[in-house]
C-alpha cells in the first residue's frame, strides 16, 4: 500500500510497534538494541524496517543491554541522532551506563516497557523505571498507544534542546500497552519532519579538535556538572509544555499539559492521581462514579521527571481529598508518586485528606471497578 | 456501547491472533477496538484467553474483560468450558463452541445463549492444520460474526487477509469462515 505523505493514517497496532513506528518517523541515526527477552517487538519492528529499507540508520545489534546504551553513548557523542529501547532486568543490566547518559547529558530516547523486576517475571508494573527516576534522565508516563507514540516523537525534541540536552525515558505499561493492539494515528512523514529538524550537537567529539568527555575529574568538577543538570531540569519544567504545543499544533492531538485532568474539578469530591494506563483506567472509573452520583477527578502527570510540582499544587488546592495509586513501592516506605506529592502537600502548606494505595505489583490487573470501589470506601469511612 | 469478547483457547491453537483479526474487523468497520493477549502460559496446550473490545467510542480501560461484563465466550475447544465461571456470566451472555454436539454441561443452561460449530471437522476440510493441530480460530470468528452480526462478514474476511496476505493460506482461512457462517446453530 502507497502510504500518503499528507494525510494522517489510522493504524491498529501494538504500543510495541506504536514506538517503532515513532522513532522511524524521528529519523535517528543510530539505533543499538540487544534483541532477548525481556526486550520487546520494539527493536524486533525496527530491524525489519532495516531490513526492509524502510528506515534509513546504522543499526547496531549488540551483545548485552549494557553494550546498548554504550553503544549510543558514542554515538550521540559523534554527533548523531540516537534511539535504544529496554525493559525491566534489561534496564537494570545497563543500569550503570544509564548514569552515565544521565549526568553527562545524552540527549539519547529509550523507550522503557515498564515491567516488574526480581525474580525474573515478565509481568506489568512501574518498578523498573522507578528505580532509575533519579538518574539524571527525563520521564514520561503514557496512557494509551497514541499517547506512546506521540510522546516519543516529543521526546526527541525535548531531549536534543540546547536548554535541556539530557536523556529521555518514555515509559509504557508491559503487555497493556506495549503487547496490546489499538487503535494510533500516524502523522505524515512531512509533518513530523517539519516538527523535528535534524540533530543539532551541541557539542561532538572531532578527532581535528580534540575535548575530553565523561574523564575523570575532581570533585568541583562534578559539583558543577550537578548543578548544570539541576538547571537543565528547571529549564525543561518550562520548555516540555512549550514543545509539546508545537507538536500539537504542527501535528494534532497531543495537548500540552504536564498533568492531564479528566473530569470536572468544580464539585469533585475526590481526585484519584495515577500514572500510565491507570490513569486512563481511572478516567473510566469516574463515569462509574458518576452514575452512582458520586463526583471525583482525574489527574494523571504524564511527566514524572521533572515532577510537575506548580501544576500539581494548583489542582491539588482545588480539591477535598486525593487518592493517589502507585503501581510500584519504595520499599519502606510507600508508593514513589505518593512520597512525592506529600512532600509538596507539606511545602505548599495545602490542607487536603490524603489517601494512598499500592495496586497492580507484578501484573496483578487493575480495572476501573476497582478503583471507583476504592474511591468508594474512602468516602464511606468518613 | 462497548462489546467484550473473550476468546479461550489452548496454546497454539491461534486464540491470540484471532483476536487481532476480530479486532481489526472492526476496526475496518469503523469502531475502536482493542486486542489484549494474555501472555505468560503461551504454551503449547496450556489454557489460555484473549480478549477484544469493539467500542463505539473510544476505549479508555486496558484492564483484561470483567467477567460480569462479557457479552460473549468463543471456546475453541470443548474442554475449556470448565475455565469458564458460569454461574457469574449476566443472562444472555453469548458461548460460541467449537463442538459437534453441545456439551453435556450446557444441556440444561438456561440462562445463557449457547451456540456451536464443528470448527475441527472444517478446519479439517480447509486443510487448517498447522503441526498436527487444527487451526481453528478463523472458523470460530466465522462463527461468532453470525451469531452476533457485531462485525461485518466482509470486513472479518479482510482482516484474514490482513493478517495472512495473500494466497492459498488467506484462501483456506476465508472458505473456513464461509462454512462456519452457515454451519453455525443456536442450542
Amino acid at each position: 500500500m502507497v502510504q500518503s505523505l499528507e494525510k494522517p493514517q489510522i493504524k491498529l497496532m501494538t504500543g510495541a510497534e506504536a514506538v517503532a513506528t515513532a522513532a522511524k518517523l524521528s529519523r535517528p541515526q543510530v539505533i543499538a538494541a540487544y534483541p532477548i527477552t525481556p526486550q520487546t517487538k520494539i527493536v524486533e519492528t525496527l530491524s525489519g524496517m532495516v531490513t526492509r529499507g524502510e528506515i534509513d540508520t546504522e543499526y547496531i545489534n549488540v551483545e548485552s543491554e549494557h553494550s546498548a546504551m554504550g553503544a549510543v553513548i558514542g554515538a550521540s557523542l559523534a554527533g548523531t541522532r540516537t534511539f535504544t529501547a529496554t525493559s525491566s532486568h534489561g534496564l537494570l543490566y545497563m543500569g550503570e551506563l544509564v548514569w552515565w547518559a544521565g549526568m553527562t547529558r545524552i540527549p539519547v530516547v529509550m523507550p522503557v516497557v515498564n515491567r516488574s523486576l526480581n525474580p525474573w517475571n515478565i509481568w506489568p508494573d512501574h518498578q523498573d523505571a522507578m528505580a532509575f527516576r533519579d538518574a539524571g534522565w527525563i520521564q514520561f508516563y503514557a496512557k494509551n498507544n497514541q499517547e506512546v507514540l506521540d510522546l516519543t516523537i516529543c521526546a526527541f525534541k525535548i531531549a536534543e534542546h540546547h536548554k535541556i540536552w539530557m536523556p529521555v525515558m518514555v515509559c509504557l505499561d508491559g503487555f497493556i500497552l506495549s503487547h496490546t493492539s489499538a487503535q494510533v494515528e500516524i502523522p505524515p512523514q512531512t509533518k513530523v519532519d517539519d516538527f523535528l529538524p535534524p540533530f543539532k550537537p551541541l557539542a561532538m567529539l572531532d578527532p581535528d579538535d580534540p575535548f575530553a568527555h565523561g574523564s575523570l575529574t575532581d570533585s568541583k568538577g562534578i559539583w558543577e556538572q550537578r548543578m548544570s543538570l539541576i538547571d537543565g531540569f528547571n529549564n525543561a519544567c518550562i520548555l516540555i509544555p512549550q514543545i509539546l504545543t508545537e507538536y500539537t499544533e504542527k501535528i494534532g492531538r497531543l495537548g500540552n499539559y504536564m498533568i492531564e485532568v479528566t473530569g470536572d474539578i468544580k464539585g469533585a469530591e475526590c481526585a484519584i492521581i495515577a500514572l500510565g494506563t491507570m490513569g486512563e483506567e481511572a478516567e473510566q472509573a469516574i463515569e462509574l462514579l458518576s452514575e452512582k452520583n458520586i463526583k471525583a477527578v482525574v489527574f494523571r502527570p504524564r511527566v514524572f521527571r521533572p515532577f510537575p510540582k506548580k501544576e500539581l499544587i494548583s489542582l491539588i488546592r482545588q480539591v477535598p481529598r486525593l487518592l493517589v495509586i502507585d503501581r510500584a513501592v519504595s520499599f519502606g516506605n510507600a508508593g514513589q508518586l505518593a512520597i512525592e506529592i506529600q512532600a509538596e502537600l507539606y511545602a505548599h502548606e495545602v490542607s487536603v485528606e490524603f489517601h494512598q494505595i499500592i495496586k497492580g505489583l507484578g501484573g496483578m490487573d487493575v480495572n476501573y471497578a476497582d478503583i471507583a470501589a476504592e474511591v468508594e470506601k474512602i468516602l464511606k469511612e468518613e | 456501547m462497548m462489546t467484550e469478547i473473550r476468546i479461550v483457547s489452548r496454546g497454539g491453537q491461534g486464540g491470540v491472533t484471532g483476536a487481532k483479526m476480530l479486532a481489526y474487523a472492526g476496526h475496518l468497520d469503523g469502531k475502536f477496538v482493542q486486542a489484549i493477549p494474555k501472555y505468560g502460559a503461551e504454551r503449547k496446550g496450556a489454557p489460555i484467553y484473549a480478549d477484544v473490545r469493539i467500542s463505539e467510542a473510544h476505549v479508555k480501560t486496558h484492564a483484561p474483560v470483567i467477567t460480569e461484563n462479557t457479552h460473549s465466550w468463543i471456546v475453541l475447544e470443548p474442554s475449556l468450558i470448565q475455565t469458564i465461571p458460569l454461574k457469574k456470566l449476566s443472562p444472555d451472555t453469548l458461548i460460541v463452541i467449537n463442538s459437534q454436539e453441545f456439551p453435556d454441561s450446557l444441556k440444561t443452561e438456561e440462562k445463557l445463549k449457547i451456540g456451536k460449530v464443528d470448527a475441527v471437522n472444517i478446519a479439517r476440510e480447509c486443510g487448517l492444520i498447522k503441526s498436527g493441530t487444527e487451526m481453528v480460530s478463523t472458523t470460530m470468528l466465522g462463527a461468532w460474526v453470525k451469531a452476533t452480526s457485531l462485525v461485518s462478514l466482509d470486513s472479518l474476511k479482510k482482516a484474514v487477509k490482513h493478517q495472512f496476505g495473500e494466497g492459498a493460506l488467506t484462501d483456506a482461512n476465508i472458505r473456513s469462515v464461509e462454512l462456519a457462517y452457515s454451519q453455525f446453530e443456536f442450542k
